[in-house]
């Protein structure tokens, strides 16, 4: 048997750059949140108090009338609901995607206070970290609720990180909070995993960052100065 | 349902015709007496308020033909400042609700998801014109 081979000496073609977008990719991100939270919103609006009108006007006939009509109306309600929950989460991704930041820099007790802290590293009570306080909060209060979340504390270069026990989410979440919840909002919108991601979007503009661990949130906060 | 004796007129300013629809017709339920105008044309808007009646409360949308509603209302209430302009909108954050106040409006909120919640923020809207009016006429008494 004879085998004919070919062998090219063409070099391979150049590797073409990826096309790219006319205008930065963060601003067609901010637009299209802008567009799915606020556009859509409007006509879900619109189906919503409509079903609201119909359901009024179903209550004033015979009780036997309205029968199949008013369950259809319920049916549609609890759609727009789930609808308007997944638009909300969207909502707060886009407005801290824009929200002017507010002023950065507090304390470790300032952040803490109310926490079971735990520190690797002796007294931290002097470290102050270069962050909104008030975004870190949400985070404790998406952790543990009105509850002490256990915090262990360390540092890591010219990071405070925050190790913070008790996250309850289904499954074995790992990764991206903010990945998550895009993932599936039907899933996570509503959640303490949207709290978390829209925390962390404001948090990863000053600096930070959020990684979920099983149900460790690890949180990672600049030194100030 | 709250059902007020507010006779102020309302002019009602939405090119989402449905949206300025359900909200007259929730006026309608909640402020029987009160004379309802509706704008949903939203050219020559500048001139239109210009004539709305006197002491009205103007419920404006947030966008307007894809324009934002701010200056408009930074215009009009300098011109007019016996008008009460309340911008509504499906969504409104905290710093557009500043925008809102810092061009003239009285007030800001985003509009309800369901008939019964439109009612109570109309009802508040209106108790809280009618209140300024008592205010404004104490003050000149």
């Amino acid at each position: 048997m004879t085998v004919e081979q070919t062998v090219s000496t063409a070099q391979p073609p150049a590797p073409q750059p990826e096309p790219t977008l006319a205008v930065p990719p963060g601003l067609v991100a901010d637009a299209l949140f802008y567009s799915v939270s606020h556009d859509l919103r409007s006509p879900l609006l619109t189906m919503s108090l409509a079903a609201d009108l119909i359901t009024d006007a179903l209550n004033t006939l015979p009780s036997s009338a309205g029968g199949p009509v008013a369950i259809a109306l319920d049916a549609l309600r609890h759609g727009a609901r789930d609808m308007e929950r997944m638009l909300q989460a969207l909502t707060l991704l886009s407005r801290a995607r824009r929200r002017p930041l507010g002023p950065r820099g507090a304390t470790l007790p300032l952040l803490l206070g109310g926490h079971v802290v735990i520190s690797d590293e002796g007294d931290l009570g002097d470290v102050r970290v270069a962050v909104d306080p008030i975004v870190v909060r949400d985070i404790l209060d998406a952790v543990a609720g009105d509850q002490p979340a256990e915090v262990h504390v360390r540092l890591d270069g010219d990071h405070v990180v925050l190790s913070c026990a008790g996250f309850q989410v289904d499954g074995d979440p790992h990764g991206s909070p903010l990945e998550m919840l895009v993932n599936s909002l039907h899933h996570h919108a509503g959640t303490p995993v949207e709290a978390v991601a829209v925390s962390q979007v404001v948090l990863e503009r000053q600096g930070g960052s959020v990684e979920c661990q099983g149900e460790r949130l690890v949180v990672r906060l600049p030194l100030a100065g | 349902m709250p059902v007020t004796h507010y006779r102020r007129p309302v002019v009602i300013v939405d090119d989402d015709v449905d949206h300025a629809v359900i909200a007259r017709t929730v006026l309608a339920s909640v402020a029987p007496d009160a004379p309802v105008t509706t704008l949903t044309d939203p050219r020559d808007l500048a001139a239109r308020l210009a004539e709305a009646p006197r002491d009205a409360v103007v419920l404006i949308d947030r966008m307007l033909d894809l324009v934002e509603s701010f200056p408009l209302i930074q215009r009009v209430s300098s011109e007019r400042p016996d008008l009460r302009f309340v911008m509504l909108s499906a969504a409104l954050s905290s710093e557009d609700a500043g925008r809102a106040i810092e061009a003239g409006a009285a007030g800001a909120a985003e509009k309800p998801g369901s008939i019964s919640a439109w009612q109570t923020l109309l009802t508040r809207l209106l108790a809280e014109a009618d209140g300024q009016a008592r205010e404004e006429r104490g003050a000149v008494a």
